[in-house]
């Protein structure tokens, strides 16, 4: 099927996800729980950030709001120079399929279709082509290239996490949102994995928000936003995993 | 998103063979349940039908009863008709014919029904064309008080051979006959399912309680004459309550009461599919809102990646569709092994 919008381009602006104000409310009335709470945010192009906080902290909650898989009650949310609250499903569905790459803890591959044809996904979607180029870039980078024609079920977690990243660089998207992409890997393939999504930012230019507990994983990041009852509420520059966990401890964690 | 969705059809060999399992089924049941009752239709029409098959007029009572035009509801004609019809100009041939109740009896001395059908007596055509699609399967027709022939599918039902004694009841008593022939209509080896058994016409009409009498009087015209033509001439020598129809009026008013006779069969066969497809769909309907369930992570990921609602909706309803449309190929499939199962003796 054909879908007529506009070719994703690399965007020019500085800022790659921005949101002011961000509130989101689950629930009505006596049940009603902020999990986010007035949250305004920048993250620039070419980032690599790490979202932490407690469990409860809201960080999962603000990285659906971004990506636009789930509305704030309140705020305003831009994607490049885009925004995104306001828009249709449809609109905000075919942003996301152009300009937003995404990498889960689990269920990440669908596992019906093999490894490469999962990485091809979201462009056979969009029935756009692949770049050849880039395509093979991405995927040597990750070491996948014999491991194309298997199924998920024949993949290792890791390998299974590896080939989620290659899917979500495939469309060259504005940002990638990593989910706890971690969380279920043992470190050696958790080292391997954060290690890429390292390289990605460094040697291909793209951006990623990282949400996680794991303040190893958050050291491989360039930059770390804490984030605790809904609110930021600390920012630290290159971190390092002992300087994370101190904060984390001073945070109640 | 098409061939995502072919491709998750292939990899789930087992919930889509359940799904199209309770589909299959349901069109099986549906579709031979309509088909048995067209068969059934088209069969037992064709007999009443083709009886007149050459017969080109039709002399008998009128009706006794408005709605009702069956030959057993019409009053006998007198015999001596026959001459008059017979000296009407145009007139090629003409025949009396009677029917009345006969059953046959087997060897154990049990009667040969056939679920409802009729058991009819009635006299042996002697002028082949009048005799409608009826035709020797084997022997001869009966030439005696003493002889009988039989529909070929009683015979083979009662065991019955050329040369044998058969017991035949009657209203009025029961006699025993040499069978001397066995009587196929057209394709078929019974008269629309009924058992028949055919005499002189003189036995016929002793055994029938109709001396002297006929049903009808079949004639047919002579070349260059049409048959309305007939009908108007041989009108002309009838007494007051007596008609004459063309064949293809008499056909189709047999036809008519046939279907009329169906009619509630055909409601209650239609009854029946419409629960099977009611609850078919119910499981169905179940069935596959369980497949899309389990899905649902699936659906989500194709979401987050892009998908729109409307691709998610499509990629499901190609699933339906394709399971929907290969499961009934095969259900219809299942009703032609069936049917062939059935209709073989």
């Amino acid at each position: 099927m054909t879908i007529t919008i506009p070719e994703a381009r690399t965007s020019t602006a500085a800022v790659a996800v921005r949101c002011t104000n961000v509130t989101k409310i689950y629930g009505e009335g006596d049940s009603a729980v902020t999990a986010l709470d007035d949250v305004s945010a920048e993250f620039a192009r070419g980032d690599f950030t790490a979202i932490m906080g407690p469990s409860g902290s809201g960080k999962s909650t603000l990285l659906h709001c971004l990506a636009g898989l789930d509305t704030p009650t309140a705020g305003r949310i831009w994607l490049s120079d885009a925004e995104i609250t306001g828009l249709s499903d449809r609109e905000v569905t075919l942003l996301r399929r152009d300009r937003i790459g995404f990498v889960f803890q689990a269920f990440n591959l669908l596992p019906t279709l093999t490894a490469g044809e999962n990485i091809l996904l979201p462009l056979k979607i969009a029935g756009r082509k692949p770049e050849p180029k880039w395509a093979d870039q991405v995927v040597d980078a990750l070491g996948l290239r014999d491991r194309l024609t298997h199924k998920p079920s024949e993949l290792s977690g890791g390998q299974q996490q590896r080939v989620a990243a290659a899917r979500a660089l495939t469309t060259r998207p504005d940002v990638v949102f990593a989910d706890e992409p971690t969380g279920a890997l043992d470190s050696h393939s958790a080292t391997e994995l954060l290690l890429f999504l390292q390289k990605a930012v460094h040697d291909l230019g793209q951006t990623i928000v990282l949400v996680t507990h794991d303040p190893v994983a958050a050291s491989y990041a360039s930059q770390v936003v804490f984030l605790a009852d809904g609110r930021i509420v600390d920012e630290m520059q290159r971190p390092t995993a002992g300087r994370v966990l101190d904060y984390m401890k001073r945070l109640g964690a | 998103m098409f061939g995502v969705a072919l491709k998750g059809l292939v990899a789930h060999k087992l919930r889509v063979l359940l799904s199209a399992l309770s589909i299959a089924l349901g069109v099986a049941f549906v579709s031979g349940t309509l088909v048995l009752g067209d068969s059934v239709n088209a069969s037992l029409t064709a007999a009443y039908e083709n009886q007149y098959d050459s017969t080109d007029v039709v002399v008998r009572a009128p009706a006794s009863l408005e709605d009702s035009e069956a030959i057993d509801q019409r009053r006998p004609i007198p015999a001596e008709l026959l001459p008059s019809v017979l000296s009407a100009p145009g007139v090629a041939a003409a025949e009396g014919k009677v029917t009345g109740f006969a059953m046959i009896v087997d060897k154990s001395g049990q009667a040969i029904t056939r679920n409802g059908a009729k058991t009819e007596g009635t006299s042996a055509p002697t002028i082949a064309t009048l005799g409608g699609e009826t035709e020797m399967r084997s022997g001869r027709m009966p030439k005696n008080s003493g002889e009988t022939a039989i529909d070929a599918s009683t015979a083979n039902t009662g065991g019955y051979a050329l040369g044998d004694q058969v017991r035949v009841i009657f209203r009025t008593g029961s006699q025993t006959f040499r069978l001397v022939g066995t009587v196929g209509f057209g394709d078929q080896n019974s008269f629309a399912g009924n058992s028949t058994a055919f005499f002189d016409t003189a036995t016929t009409q002793r055994v029938l309680g109709k001396i002297g009498q006929y049903d009808e009087i079949r004639a047919s015209a002579d070349g260059g004459v049409s048959p309305q033509k007939l009908r108007d001439a041989i009108e002309q020598s009838l007494p007051r309550g007596v008609e004459a129809v063309t064949g293809t009026v008499a056909a189709s008013q047999a036809a008519h009461i046939v279907k009329d006779g169906l009619k509630i069969v055909n409601t209650i066969l239609l009854v029946f599919a419409a629960i099977a497809v009611f609850v078919g769909s119910f499981i169905i309907w179940n069935t596959f809102s369980i497949i899309v369930a389990q899905r649902t992570r699936e659906l989500a990921l194709l979401r987050a990646v892009g998908a729109t609602r409307g691709q998610v909706r499509r990629s499901v309803l190609v699933e339906a569709l394709l399971i929907g449309l290969g499961a009934s190929i095969i259900g219809i499939g299942i009703r032609r092994a069936l049917r062939t199962a059935w209709s073989r003796p």
